[in-house]
């Protein structure tokens, strides 16, 4: 029983893992369409390893960056509009 | 159950259809032009100059608990990273081509997890479904793989005919060697053990084959890609099919894909059990009768290793590729070894014989070497070999002493 109580409160975890992330701007590919080739828009593309290599898709204009280090954005205007492509 | 030559056969070209052969024999072609044909050829022919000057394989002196211990050492470090690294790489792979070849609402990890579960009940039901599943995936990758070939030569491509299997000169001086050495990856799972050894005619045979399929490929890539392209891209494959038959080219190189990923998965995951389970069962004569249930154990256990991988973001981690390469490396290093110890233990007639048997052998030996140190994160790659290696070594010296205790002859018998 402590187990399946155990396994359930992970699983609600997991499930709420989202909300953690509430704040971001969740935005979808069809928006993201219609502001590519805007002169304020970052795309960052932090995929890494395979999840990069294996894909087919790339974004337009994409910068490719490792998630730990976001240096490269200091470059940038804060008020410029970052797009983190991770999927 | 002995496998027969058709599941021999599919177990080795598993590999040879699996994405991650195809990135590396397109990048070569890039890279070699018609030298990485040329590579192919030549290395085709020193595997079977090794097959000829060893003659008959089977005919060989026993060999002993120490020999054995070598070989079965850097066996299962072989074939445990090639099993949990290559796999959730490919995997992984298959996953996204589904996912953006086929349906794009879902959920490409979920697609990689089907998969592996999907193999891992294969595996479950036994020697039999291994095998006739094998030859479903090699059978659908290959035909995927061959209208793709077949419709590449006979069309036309916007290449300029000029640059069309032309020689960058200096490409081919400074990757002349690691084109050649590279080129012994295709072939070094032929020599494995896959619960048979495979008889020199059945060598001949299936090398050809994959030796026509590869240099096939190749043609067909330059003809339609750049090979600039090919030596950048990390997913050439999807460029030449889709230069070739457009979106049709997709699909089926989509097909080719996900069913090679399953094939060398499957593959894999057959040798490495049944590697482990030899090993496992040497430690006791109490085990004997148990191998089926601990190949069974073992599967279940290396695809939790791998589902745990996969979870936890190995794809995302940018030394994936490292491990995946250095796996591979450990097999040809494996390969070697096997080869090595058996051309020392072959009978021989004269000198020059027994300097023949070991050419072969010593250049897989010397190529592993060299595509190591001259790999861009070596460092990695020598780290993660010794380590496999070292890892490898305890369990086998812990199998090794058990069987002294428990069993008269480890590694001898239930192998």
């Amino acid at each position: 029983m402590k187990r399946l109580c155990l396994l359930v409160l992970l699983f609600s975890l997991f499930l709420a893992s989202p909300l953690v992330a509430g704040s971001v701007q969740i935005m979808d590919k069809d928006e993201l369409k219609t502001l590519l080739g805007s002169e304020n828009l970052v795309v960052l593309d932090v995929r890494l390893g395979k999840d990069w290599s294996s894909s087919e898709f790339k974004v337009q204009d994409a910068i490719r960056i490792d998630e730990q280090d976001l240096s490269v954005t200091e470059q940038y205007s804060k008020s410029d509009t970052f797009v983190l492509y991770c999927a | 159950m002995k496998y027969s030559f058709f599941v021999a056969g599919s177990m080795y070209l598993g590999w040879i259809l699996s994405p991650e052969a195809l990135v590396l024999v397109s990048n070569y072609a890039g890279q070699g032009g018609k030298f990485g044909v040329v590579a192919l050829l030549a290395s085709l022919l020193l595997c079977f100059f090794g097959v000829i000057v060893s003659k008959d394989q089977r005919k060989r002196s026993k060999s002993t608990d120490e020999i054995h211990f070598i070989v079965k050492t850097t066996e299962l470090a072989a074939q445990v990273t090639l099993l949990i690294f290559m796999s959730t790489g490919m995997l992984v792979t298959a996953g996204f081509t589904f996912n953006e070849t086929f349906v794009y609402w879902f959920p490409n990890f979920g697609f990689s997890g089907i998969l592996l579960a999907g193999i891992v009940i294969i595996h479950l039901l036994g020697a039999n479904a291994v095998g006739m599943a094998q030859k479903f995936f090699v059978a659908l990758a290959a035909l995927g793989f061959l209208s793709i070939i077949i419709a590449g030569l006979l069309s036309h491509s916007e290449l300029s005919q000029n640059s069309l299997l032309q020689t960058n000169t200096a490409h081919l001086s400074t990757n002349a060697i690691s084109l050649l050495a590279g080129a012994l990856l295709f072939y070094t799972g032929i020599f494995q053990t896959q619960n048979r050894l495979l008889r020199s005619r059945e060598i001949f045979y299936i090398g050809t084959c994959a030796a026509l399929l590869l240099v096939l490929w190749q043609i067909v890539a330059l003809k339609h890609i750049p090979q600039d392209r090919l030596v950048e891209s990390t997913i050439p494959y999807i460029l030449v099919a889709r230069e070739v038959l457009g979106q049709a080219g997709r699909i089926l190189m989509g097909i080719t894909i996900i069913a090679g990923a399953c094939a060398a998965t499957n593959a894999f995951m057959s040798m490495a059990t049944k590697t482990g389970s030899s090993l496992v069962i040497s430690a006791s004569s109490a085990l004997y009768n148990r191998g089926k249930l601990i190949t069974r154990l073992l599967s279940l256990l290396f695809s939790s290793i791998i589902g745990i991988s996969m979870a936890l973001g190995l794809a995302g981690d940018p030394k994936l590729e490292s491990y995946m390469y250095g796996a591979l490396l450990l097999w040809l290093f494996s390969s070697g070894v096997q080869l090595l110890t058996r051309a020392l233990r072959s009978p021989k007639n004269s000198i020059l014989q027994n300097i023949l048997t070991c050419v072969t052998p010593t250049l897989f030996l010397l190529a592993f070497v060299f595509l190591t140190v001259t790999h861009e994160d070596y460092l990695t790659l020598v780290i993660f070999i010794t380590l496999a290696l070292c890892l490898s070594l305890v369990f086998t010296t812990a199998i090794f002493f058990l069987g002294k205790k428990y069993n008269q002859q480890p590694f001898q018998r239930g192998n």
